[in-house]
């Protein structure tokens, strides 16, 4: 404790965490599946079937820090 | 039909065929005699552990395949262009090691030597205020020794909501719009700037791509028990990653930490609900990960593993009693995976992912009914009289007339289980210069064997360990979320003979009641009860530091972390003893009301953070009048919570 009483020397660092910009970050709903749904599923796996489309970006209101 | 698709077929052709194979058998065995229903739940049960055995041993089997033939197994291209891309590196902390948190951080900034586009959060949850204080000196300490331009954040929440998937959920929602890609990593985790790099230029080339997980090789730690665990990460995890990569393909998985993601795909499908009810199944989803990347393939996007990337490292736990509270945690998080298994609209390699979790947990309480059913089998009167055993022995565990079958079930059942690991042995033998960073083809031998003997021998201790745990979940039991032991620990004898007293209890006891009523069966479950007699001994020689050392002297349990020099690991090391050397055992909640500098530093840090307002004023005052007394001797923890989080109190009382 005697050694060290004053940590920091020097200037502190200006900016700490750049400013936030709030965007929120929607729930994805977690709803149960029925059996047929589930074996149709498992099909469309072993036949590495194509994916639905991609959801739209969400970068349009992306800035530079 | 796509490739994957025609080797996920073949997997499961071969899990189905060698499982049905094996209940066939069996099936004809009992039924020699007509089957009970003790019988039919025995064939029930060995039906859902052998097809698990199988899954290991075929997953492993499709490792070596891939190895041997060197399939591309992650058929991704780098960008060649420079990347304009924007990159965060999250390090979500949470009481952790102070010094450990910062001395990797620090070794991964300076590995990237300057690279353009990433800029580094420390994200705190911590809860105690000491660690609070401490890593806001860490962190100005640390912005000191960099150039003034150097990007390394600190953020402190004052509640840690939805733990750390909800810190990183903070990030995204408050800071995700400014960037292309988050790395997260883990408390313990350390990434080479190269593989960071190689991660970027992949997403930049693949923008359906949302996440990339670098497996992390175990690295780092000295005692028996995690250098074990660190030669098995090492020498069979290769093999095991490259049979999962080449079956699972764009439907990988996340675990967690040492990944890239796409922010804005993680951000806009990756948002995890509170699941109804109470918990340990309701509630916040604790091993957010799988669910995570579940989602994000719900979504459309892919999810890959990148095998051979190298540089990505974390730390084992120390000790079995670390390993084992670990599982707590994680036995009820992959537990609790059952409520999302039939979600809507997840893809079958998530469910199996999640399936496969869950029974990494599940198997134990199995097991052990499997045994508990063949032991009650040997007690009960058969409907025949028992033929004898190979000519000699009449008291069988199953009381079965055929030996030969059950004899070829039992050596099937131990070749899946140990196949993998002399595969993967393989065929790391076939590569010189990694059997020259295992310690030469001797070691590696030598390592094999010892890391099976010991894992054998664990194998009964963590059967009864999972199956306390399951038993404690399903009667609605939560578990908390403690900051993981992450340093080296020789565990005090007194300590384990106190966690572990009811397994050698139980081995002592089931040994004597074997050989009391049915002597000729014990050697059946010798190495089973050898385990579990052996326990206290076992946990607490594999923790000692000096026998750790004594074989890294041996040669035996190298990895390459320990026989080259791995620059960001060496880098890491070597702060982190600096940082130790001068580390004093300073209380840093006082030391924001001595030291000016520190006062100041939380004063403008708490100025960026949301209030925290659970105390009355005239209690804050009470205490502010306490503290400017020094007089916090008895302070509780949220007292001083309340008062390093109040800025009008510390103004009043500011050294």
């Amino acid at each position: 404790m005697d050694r060290d009483v004053f940590l920091l020397q020097g200037e502190m660092n200006p900016a700490n965490v750049p400013p936030r910009s709030f965007s929120q970050m929607p729930v994805q709903p977690l709803t149960s599946w029925t059996l047929p749904r589930l074996a149709a599923a498992g099909f469309a796996w072993l036949m590495a079937e194509t994916l639905p489309a991609l959801p739209a970006p969400v970068t349009a209101n992306k800035r530079r820090v | 039909m796509s490739d994957v698709a025609v080797r996920r077929w073949l997997f499961l052709f071969l899990v189905v065929l060698s499982t049905a194979g094996a209940v066939f058998k069996l099936f004809q065995v009992l039924r020699v005699d007509g089957i009970d229903v003790l019988e039919t739940l025995f064939l029930l049960l060995f039906a859902v552990l052998f097809g698990w055995v199988t899954i290991s041993f075929w997953l492993a089997v499709f490792g070596v395949f891939a190895r041997l033939t060197g399939a591309r197994l992650l058929p991704l291209v780098q960008s060649t262009q420079p990347s304009s891309s924007r990159t965060a590196i999250l390090m979500p902390v949470y009481n952790e090691n102070v010094d450990r948190v910062f001395s990797g951080v620090q070794a991964i900034f300076d590995s990237l030597s300057g690279a353009p586009g990433i800029d580094f959060f420390i994200l705190s949850d911590s809860t105690d205020p000491a660690n609070w204080v401490a890593e806001e000196v860490a962190w100005q300490r640390l912005r000191q020794s960099l150039e003034p331009e150097a990007r390394i954040y600190y953020r402190h929440r004052h509640r840690n909501i939805g733990r750390k998937s909800g810190n990183i959920q903070d990030f995204c929602e408050n800071w995700g719009a400014a960037y292309d890609y988050m790395v997260v990593l883990d408390a313990d985790s350390v990434m080479s700037g190269e593989t960071l790099g190689a991660l970027v230029r992949l997403m930049d080339a693949n923008p359906k791509a949302a996440l990339i997980q670098a497996p992390a090789t175990l690295v780092g730690r000295a005692t028996l028990f995690a250098r074990m665990q660190q030669f098995a990460s090492s020498a069979y995890g290769s093999t095991y990653n490259a049979g999962l990569c080449w079956l699972q393909g764009a439907d990988g998985n996340y675990w967690g930490h040492n990944a890239i993601i796409r922010v804005h795909a993680f951000q806009s499908s990756s948002g995890l609900p509170k699941l109804p009810g109470r918990a340990p199944f309701g509630g916040e989803i604790m091993s957010h990960d799988f669910v995570e990347a579940a989602l994000l393939l719900r979504a459309g996007w892919e999810v890959w593993m990148a095998p051979d990337l190298g540089g990505s490292y974390e730390e084992p736990p120390p000790t079995i009693y670390d390993h084992l509270k670990r599982d707590r945690r994680w036995a009820q998080g992959n537990l609790q995976h059952a409520r999302v298994l039939l979600a809507q609209g997840l893809k079958m390699p998530s469910r199996l992912n999640m399936a496969m979790g869950i029974m990494s947990y599940l198997a134990s309480p199995l097991w052990l009914l499997l045994l508990i059913v063949s032991g009650l089998e040997m007690f009960l009167p058969s409907g025949l009289a028992p033929f004898t055993y190979l000519g000699r022995q009449p008291e069988l565990p199953l009381l079965v007339p055929q030996a030969v079958p059950l004899l070829q079930l039992t050596t099937a059942t131990l070749v899946l289980l140990y196949a993998p690991k002399l595969l993967a042995t393989m065929v790391l033998l076939a590569q010189p210069v990694a059997v020259k960073e295992h310690g030469g083809v001797g070691g590696v031998v030598r390592s094999v064997l010892l890391e099976s003997l010991l894992a054998t021998l664990f194998a009964p201790v963590a059967m009864l360990a999972h199956s306390w745990f399951m038993l404690n979940i399903l009667v609605g039991r939560a578990t908390g979320w403690t900051t993981q032991a992450r340093s080296d620990r020789a565990l005090p004898f007194w300590f384990v003979v106190k966690n572990f007293w009811p397994h050698t209890l139980i081995g002592v006891a089931v040994t004597i009641v074997l050989y009391r009523f049915a002597p000729g069966s014990l050697p059946w479950f010798l190495p089973l009860l050898t385990g579990l007699i052996l326990a206290i001994p076992l946990v607490e020689i594999t923790s000692s530091l000096r026998l750790g050392e004594a074989l890294a002297r041996a040669r035996t349990f190298l990895v390459p972390s320990e026989t080259t020099a791995i620059p960001v690991l060496t880098r890491a090391r070597q702060l982190l003893t600096r940082r130790e050397a001068v580390s004093d055992a300073s209380d840093y909640r006082d030391l924001v009301l001595r030291d000016p500098a520190v006062m100041a530093l939380h004063l403008r840090l708490l100025k960026e953070a949301p209030p925290l307002l659970e105390m009355p004023r005239a209690q804050l005052a009470v205490l502010a009048d306490a503290a400017r007394r020094r007089e916090t001797g008895a302070f509780t923890r949220q007292d001083w919570v309340a008062l390093l989080s109040d800025p009008e109190s510390l103004e009043a009382i500011r050294p």
